[in-house]
């Protein structure tokens, strides 16, 4: 053959020798990208976490208790918890009749439905703010109802409920679709043939199963609700005491440059922040060893 | 080219994958790694492509007598064939087969001419001519398979290494593969190393068999070898089926309970516990006892097995018996009536325990 | 569409699908599609040279270069930085690495107010990164503040996209790469690089589609100087606060067409990405 034969001649004069292990860098190319990636890490994410703790503390314990304890910051925190009381629960019984349709159904439009449950994603919170303030503001669609029969939604607490509910929509749903997508229908029949009927399956098959995945979008909802600014500083009309939520509230102080104070509610949210990386991290482990226990069973099974 | 490894050891953490193997390979061989998986044998052949690296210190890979365990593998002049392709996936059949030729520097570099002669020279060869525009998710395994061969081949190895070259496809497209590899080898009578599980794979397409487990190299060999004459129980069990049985032997006998075998290559040992191996179709079926070689068996279950009848027997030593008989001989002997034959083996296999057995 | 799938439950095992799809469609319904069709229909009582001249009015388009272009760039630097950490955290093991990991995402946790004001005051003259640049180069209120607080939002996307599509990557390939000579640069420009550019992609983009719309963190960073850098979402608030309801609904339509469109591209990008890694792996 043709190729063979000359295979000494190319041979022979040695090519460039590469690096020894070909299936990773040199160490200090290795080094440097560490390097670099740690430092931007650090400059971007780190630094700005510890900047609101510094500055929250920078007058003493006593100031940033006193910042926290004044009632006007309380009320903010009732408000908060409120509206992420009711934003959850609704947007999780909504998420999880949405994961089980498109999860387990073909039907026409699913994926269309999909795209416009990730709407609120992409939409900017200002303009999730506008779009009910255009409906039930004083000159919005429901005004004049809402006006005859004294009833307030923007600049009042129902505002801030609605706003967090439509910017935390898509949070338990777009978590548990891909979740029952892969999971797949199997146990489902298996407890379907054996008697069991709709809710008994979803309590006791589907539930069981999707439980880690179900938590891990409740937390990226909750922490949402409780952080949102955009939307709600729209509908809100910051009004103090009233309807004012812990974002707000920082924001307020700031501009009154009561810096330290906004830093010390601020470093509130921080936490939480942290608590809700904290409580993530823990539940995507538990989620990737569910996802390697059904892919392994299932392998086994070919 | 000719290839020796010489006492290589291989650990990842504190498993030892390769334990002190040495092994030589003709120039222009055609040489199965065959073993369990987990045994050791990819890891070998990642070493000789210099994919992976034995333990520092130890052993030497030597191709035509130079040690090349520091070279690099893009320098060594190895065709490597991975178990599933590893076709890059946003290039046509074409740029694949190329790539090797294309990222040589430029002083070593063919000409875009030269690369696309040499390109259509390997679709011809490897029977893909009209597929040069595709992309790999648009073939066929059988034809991923044979571009993943072209492209190794494009840079003119001196060695061909293969990984389970057929483990991903189904049972006829392997036969014909399988056919086509041999063929081809034989054209251009490159030096060939491959990897698989598969015995009648490994006795089918090569010239010499190289058994691994756990780690260790239990025998090197051609096909013949390693199929009649086993050295040891790992590689008599691993090919192909066998009947177990313990019995005795030594002063010139063999004894499996009543059963006693003339063995005059042990006349001048002592009697031994052994291990006795008896191969399905080395058994004799008498349907009357004549003289005392033979054993009293009753038949269990009885079934055509393709192209021979599959007896299952219980012996009086009480051990399971598996016996193949030709159809005619089955017939011959009208067994479909009787329960109660008697057996003597053709040939038998003998290990004495404690001296062979690793 | 209901019609179609009642006839589609009876064919199938398992039940339910009626009552999860009825609160499905009546809930977006009530929560996003009312609400947006209302935006839709408050700017359609504008005629289209009225539309037209609100939206290209100097100021309007000022802002929307203003987000447009700030969240660009910072989506270009969040490829670049993002890929490094996206490789490093899944390519090598260092100290600490499951918590650089896990803090990645801390700007989705982290209410934007927050970093807003923490990044205004680290970048301040008078904050820690600020006083190192001195008083010539100006970050906070002034563009590069915009692009810092863009660039804090957006790199979760890239770095959680990139991440599940270079630990799919084939090894294999890579070997195969390097056994038929391909230095480790080559392997790099001509296999990988290749393979994870429609996750690259779509890390951009989502990237950017969260850039156009935020406000929190940009607001208090930017110093919104009319003109200059006055972020569109924040020019919105400005209307609203002033009773234009129409011109504030036009900016918006103006803002929710980019996000639809962008929406659209990612579904694409997406389901091409998602392709590219199940072809890798469907042997």
């Amino acid at each position: 053959m043709k190729f063979i034969t000359n295979i000494r001649d190319y041979y022979s004069q040695k090519r460039k020798s590469g690096p020894s292990n070909l299936l990773t860098e040199p160490l200090w190319v290795r080094i440097i990208l560490i390097v670099v990636a740690i430092c931007f890490l650090a400059l971007f994410l780190v630094l700005p976490l510890v900047v609101v703790f510094n500055e929250a503390l920078m007058n003493g314990i006593n100031a940033y208790l006193e910042a926290i304890k004044e009632p006007e910051a309380l009320s903010a925190i009732k408000l908060t918890l409120i509206a992420a009381a009711i934003a959850v629960p609704l947007n999780l019984i909504f998420g999880v009749a949405a994961a089980w349709a498109i999860g387990y159904f073909n039907f026409k439009g699913r994926n269309l439905l999909t795209t416009l449950i990730d709407l609120p994603f992409t939409v900017s919170p200002v303009v999730s703010g506008l779009v009910f303030v255009l409906l039930f503001g004083r000159n919005g669609w429901f005004g004049p109802f809402l006006q005859e029969h004294n009833l307030k939604i923007i600049f009042a607490i129902p505002g801030i409920v609605i706003a967090t509910m439509f910017v935390t929509f898509p949070f338990v749903a777009r978590e548990l679709i891909p979740l029952m997508q892969t999971k797949g229908t199997e146990e489902e029949e298996a407890a379907r043939s054996l008697g069991a009927g709709g809710w008994q399956i979803f309590w006791r098959v589907t539930l069981p199963n999707i439980k880690w995945g179900l938590l891990y979008g409740v937390t990226l909802c909750t922490a949402r609700a409780i952080g949102e600014f955009g939307a709600v500083s729209v509908v809100s009309g910051h009004i103090r005491g009233m309807t004012n939520t812990i974002p707000l509230h920082v924001e307020i102080l700031y501009n009154e440059y009561n810096v330290s104070a906004a830093f010390a509610v601020a470093s509130l949210l921080a936490l939480s922040a942290l608590i809700t990386l904290a409580i993530k991290t823990f539940l995507e482990r538990k989620i990737d060893i569910d996802i390697l226990d059904q892919t392994g069973s299932k392998e086994e099974g070919n | 080219m000719k290839i020796e490894l010489q006492n290589i050891n291989k650990t990842f953490g504190s498993f030892k994958a390769l334990n002190d193997i040495s092994l030589t390979i003709e120039s222009g061989e055609l040489v199965a790694l065959l073993g369990p998986s987990g045994s050791g044998k990819t890891t070998l052949l990642r070493i000789m492509a210099g994919l992976d690296f034995p333990d520092s210190g130890s052993g030497h890979i030597m191709f035509d007598g130079v040690d090349v365990n520091t070279q690099p593998l893009s320098s060594r002049g190895v065709g490597f064939v991975f178990q599933h392709y590893a076709l890059f996936k946003h290039m046509t059949v074409f740029d694949n087969i190329a790539f090797g030729l294309n990222v040589r520097s430029k002083e070593d570099r063919p000409s875009k001419n030269d690369i696309k002669d040499k390109v259509t020279e390997l679709l011809h060869l490897i029977h893909l001519e009209d597929l040069a525009n595709r992309l790999p998710h648009q073939l066929s395994g059988g034809q991923r398979q044979r571009v993943a061969l072209a492209r190794a081949l494009a840079v003119e190895p001196h060695v061909l290494l293969l990984d389970e070259p057929f483990g991903a496809l189904d049972a006829k497209v392997r036969l014909e593969l399988r056919r086509w590899l041999r063929r081809l080898h034989d054209e251009i009578g490159i030096t060939s190393v491959f990897v698989t599980h598969d015995q009648t794979e490994a006795l089918d397409l090569s010239s010499r068999i190289a058994v691994i487990n756990n780690g260790r190299l239990e025998q090197i060999g051609t096909p013949e070898e390693i199929f009649h004459k086993p050295k040891t129980e790992f590689v008599l069990n691993f090919l192909g089926e066998v009947n177990f049985f313990r019995g005795v032997v030594g002063k010139g006998k063999i004894r499996i309970g009543n059963l006693k075998l003339e063995a005059p290559e042990y006349k001048d040992q002592p009697e031994e516990a052994a291990h006795i191996f008896i191969r399905p179709h080395q058994v004799e079926i008498i349907t009357d006892p004549k003289g005392k070689n033979q054993m009293a068996a009753t038949i269990t279950r009885m079934h055509a097995a393709g192209s021979f009848v599959r007896l299952e027997l219980k012996t009086e030593t009480d051990d399971d018996l598996y016996v193949d008989l030709t159809p005619e001989r089955f017939e011959e002997l009208n067994l479909a009536n009787i329960t109660n034959v008697y057996v003597t083996p053709k040939n038998v296999l003998v290990f004495i325990v404690g001296k062979h057995i690793i | 569409m209901l019609k179609k799938t009642k006839i589609k439950r009876r064919r199938h095992v398992i039940p339910g699908l009626g009552m999860t799809l009825g609160i499905t469609l009546t809930y977006l319904s009530l929560m996003v599609l009312i609400p947006l069709a209302g935006l839709a229909i408050k700017s359609s009582s504008l005629s289209f040279s009225e539309f037209w001249d609100i939206i290209t009015n100097p100021r309007v388009l000022a802002s929307l270069k203003v987000s447009f272009g700030a969240a660009f760039i910072a989506a270009l630097i969040n490829c670049f930085f993002g890929f490094i950490v996206a490789w490093v955290l899944v390519r090598y093991n260092f100290p600490g690495r499951r918590l650089f990991d896990a803090i990645v995402d801390l700007p989705f946790a982290m209410p934007t107010a927050v970093s807003g004001i923490a990044l205004t005051a680290l970048y301040a003259p008078n904050g820690w990164i600020g006083k190192l640049l001195g008083p010539d180069i100006k970050v906070a209120y002034a563009w590069p503040g915009v692009i810092i607080a863009l660039t804090f939002i957006g790199l979760p996307f890239i770095v959680r996209t990139l991440q599940p599509a270079l630990e799919e990557l084939d090894k294999a390939s890579e070997e195969a790469a390097g056994s038929l000579g391909a230095s480790r640069w080559q392997t790099f420009r001509m296999v990988i690089i290749p393979e994870l550019f429609p996750s690259l992609l779509t890390g951009f983009a989502l990237a950017f589609a969260r850039a156009i719309g935020e406000y929190g963190s940009v607001i208090f960073i930017a110093g919104n100087i009319p003109m200059k850098t006055e972020i569109a979402p924040l020019l919105i608030v400005i209307k609203l606060e002033q009773y234009d309801f129409i011109g504030a609904a036009a900016l918006a339509v103006v803002m929710l067409m980019a996000s639809f469109i962008l929406l659209f591209v990612i579904n694409i990008l997406q389901a091409w990405a998602r392709r590219r890694i199940q072809e890798g792996s469907a042997e």
